[in-house]
């Protein structure tokens, strides 16, 4: 399947035209067709070269490389979110389901679409080739932009040749192949940057720059992605969106923690404590949103005979979390919040982190230094954990220096060599992940034993319920071991001597 | 992927009228579906305006390198391909008595497009011959039209014995009557007499009708151009039955 792009006035008509000097023609009916098109917040299926729309009553699952629906389903609803998990057993379901997984699947954009087709015959009046003259009509955030005018053209099965002679005309006229697929075209019209929807940017800094300027660039876009998902979190359309926000303000506050000798100190010592403060009000909801995600994997766990037994201790996890969701989302319409954004952007355009005399060193100069001194709070953590038998506290202190310098790597990664890069962060996020795991078993074990402690047992249901908690709760320790003896192995990707020495030469890094 | 053959040791029963539209109809059901054309009349791909080229020979056909793929055409409607048929399939059998294994050399080639389409109909020839066993042995299910008239239901009760004698599975067999003229007595005393006496006796009767004779003017399935008629309305009737026969079987019932 091939696009053409028809920019010039009548080009259809004299188009058509010439290809009737070759084959016969046979004009079908005018279809119009409104589409409209979903994806989660951070473009999950975009990012895999796929789309879905709804149309005709139908869902439809696209291949954007070869223009290909591979799935469709009748659907008859139009809302403005919908979960996987809420479709109907399909083969699209099962295609959608290891892609966007919980996430919600969210209106992005809609297309009103008026498609004549044509098919070009040959002399026993076969249909040889099926072409498509399309015009599209972006509709987004209540604005309707239209766009210019494509020529599909369809090779039939076993006639390419007659395909390319019809191409051959049409290239006759100067028109272009478009190399973008259709909802590509629509997506950079709309003006969506699917890599922008999420908190990990990339920064392409060249070595010589201020530190200041890098600061303020990085701190700039996080702001930025705590704007864009505000309205997601109040709406709570997909957890994604608070998840997006806490990475931004958890990114903000290491930096600012690790560049405090850059940053103004009473400026400092005030948005620490804001953002520390903010990250705190949204702990609880992060919590919920994770204990909830639990649900069936500790439903499956667990005997049939206790399955039941999780339903009110989700039920209840449910209710505290709709009060928890209200909370965050009055937060951020708050004054308070409000003003503390508008203080930290004025704080950042105002250039006070350009004029500061520290501002001026060379951001390599810089980068260096700090990870140079933060990866040796890591490795000398990890030393401590491999020699003892590491506890929960000492694990969570490790979790939050090993996320420090993860960040670090990747805000600076542009100004050090990739594939070294890479690796160094893949190893980390190794780390990172089991080290994640180990707190959410920390945090849902310590809930847990609370909600033991206040059973009432002159409930009927209270032994069962127990006896469910008892079985989680061993599970969560058995899990905690397992995960420990992964962790050792897992260090020692990090802290391996040829490891080591790249750590020397990318980082200046030494071992006293 | 279902094979399902169109098949009678007699000619003019309306085979290829119905491998056509039921083609046809598992395809705008968005199956993914090729109609394998091998009677040498070449009648089904005329009806879909479809020419077999110059280098389409029977020869060629059986050889092992998979070339039925190349012979492949998109007919004129979605999901539906077919590969057409050349004169010299005449000689398919004395080609097919040349290579190894010779009854089961077409189910190998058709295995090929297990992923490619879930329906393959085949367009057979009358009279039993190698080509038929092969068909025999390769189709899920072999559709055998019946006219309700004595001859045909002869022939109809030989294809069984065939089936039993050369330990074919019967179950295979799927006759239904067709060209049934209602107000021919024989016809309506036939089907009373012989809907019960054959297993597996389809109720779905494709009545002989001047729509499907004129799928050789209009060159289309006579559900495309008489949606409609008696005719396309027992075709469709037809294809349900075969879809629950199908369902029957994956659920090892019959």
């Amino acid at each position: 399947m091939q696009y053409y792009l028809l920019e010039k006035r009548n080009q259809a008509n004299l188009v058509l035209n010439a290809l009737a000097k070759t084959f016969k023609i046979e004009k079908n009916t005018v279809n119009k067709e409104n589409r409209r098109y979903y994806d989660s917040v951070d473009w999950r299926l975009l990012r895999q070269n796929l789309c879905l729309y709804h149309a005709e009553k139908q869902l439809h699952l696209g291949n954007l490389n070869y223009n290909l629906t591979i799935a469709n389903f009748p659907f008859e609803n139009l809302p403005q979110t919908l979960f996987v998990k809420e479709l109907p057993a399909s083969s699209l379901k099962n295609r959608l389901k290891p892609i966007i997984d919980v996430r919600a699947l969210i209106h992005q954009l809609s297309e009103k679409c008026t498609a004549q087709e044509i098919y070009l015959l040959n002399t026993d009046d076969k249909r040889v080739v099926r072409l498509c003259f399309r015009r599209s009509i972006l509709l987004r955030d209540q604005k309707e932009s239209p766009l210019n005018q494509t020529l599909q053209v369809n090779p039939i099965r076993g006639y390419e040749k007659e395909s390319e002679m019809a191409q051959e005309i049409i290239r006759d006229f100067g028109i272009e192949s478009l190399s973008d697929s259709l909802f590509r075209r629509l997506i950079g019209t709309a003006g969506i940057k699917p890599e922008r929807h999420s908190s990990k940017i990339k920064f392409d800094f060249q070595d010589t720059i201020p530190i200041g300027e890098a600061l303020q660039k990085i701190f700039i876009q996080f702001a930025e992605v705590m704007k864009r998902n505000e309205a997601g979190i109040r709406k709570d359309i997909d957890i994604e969106f608070l998840h997006d926000f806490r990475v931004a303000v958890r990114r903000t506050r290491s930096l600012m923690s690790q560049a405090k000798s850059i940053i103004p100190a009473r400026e400092g010592a005030y948005f620490k404590i804001k953002f520390a403060d903010l990250q705190k009000k949204t702990n609880n909801l992060r919590d919920l949103d994770v204990f909830l995600l639990k649900e069936q994997p500790f439903k499956k766990i667990l005997p049939v005979s206790l399955k039941k037994s999780l339903d009110s201790l989700f039920d209840d996890i449910r209710q505290q979390r709709r009060n928890a969701q209200q909370n965050v989302a009055e937060l951020l319409v708050s004054k308070e919040y409000r003003e503390m954004m508008k203080e930290w952007s004025h704080f950042l355009r105002a250039g006070q982190l350009l004029s500061h005399p520290e501002a001026k060193i060379p951001v390599v100069r810089f980068a260096k230094k700090i990870i140079r001194k933060r990866l040796k709070r890591v490795l000398l953590e990890m030393n401590n954990l491999i020699i003892g038998s590491p506890q929960d506290g000492q694990i969570h202190a490790l979790r939050i220096e090993a996320k420090k310098l993860r960040y670090l790597l990747e805000f600076f990664s542009s100004i050090f060599p990739v594939q070294e890069m890479n690796e160094i962060v893949d190893h980390l996020k190794g780390v990172q992940d089991l080290l994640g795991s180990y707190n959410d078993l920390v945090i849902q074990s310590r809930d847990l034993e609370k909600r033991l402690s206040e059973l009432n047992f002159s409930n009927k249901t209270a032994s069962r319920t127990a006896a469910a908690f008892g079985g989680l709760l061993t599970h969560f320790t058995q899990e905690k071991v397992a995960i420990k003896k992964q962790l050792k192995k897992t260090f020692q990707l990090i802290n391996d001597p040829t490891q080591i020495k790249k750590y020397q030469s990318l980082f200046n890094y030494r071992i006293k | 992927m279902k094979i399902i053959a169109l098949y009678n040791i007699k000619g003019g029963v309306g085979k290829t009228a119905a491998c056509v539209n039921l083609g046809y109809l598992a395809a705008s059901e968005g199956y993914s579906t090729l109609i394998c054309d091998l009677d040498p009349q070449g009648a089904a791909s005329f009806y879909f305006r479809i020419k077999a080229s110059r280098k389409q020979t029977a020869r060629k056909l059986l050889k092992k390198k998979n070339p039925l793929k190349r012979y492949i055409r998109g007919t004129d409607f979605n999901h539906l391909d077919l590969i057409p048929a050349d004169i010299s399939y005449r000689n398919l059998d004395i080609f097919l008595d040349k290579t190894k294994k010779s009854k089961s050399r077409l189910k190998k080639l058709l295995l090929a497009f297990q992923d490619e389409y879930q329906f393959i109909f085949l367009d057979c020839p009358p009279n039993i011959t190698l080509v038929s066993e092969n068909v025999f042995q390769a189709s899920h299910h072999v559709l055998v039209p019946v006219i309700p008239t004595t001859l045909s239901i002869l022939a109809y009760e030989k294809l069984f014995n065939f089936f039993k004698k050369h330990h074919y599975n019967t179950n295979k067999l799927v006759p239904f009557f067709s060209m049934v003229e209602k107000r021919k007595k024989m016809h309506t005393e036939i089907i009373n007499n012989y809907s019960h006496q054959f297993p597996g006796m389809r109720k779905s009767l494709i009545p002989y009708s001047a729509d499907v004779e004129k799928m050789g003017l209009q060159r289309k399935p006579v559900l495309v151009f008489r949606k409609n008629s008696p005719a396309s309305r027992s075709y469709r009737y037809l294809w349900k039955e075969i879809q629950q026969t199908m369902k029957g079987i994956s659920q090892g019932k019959q």
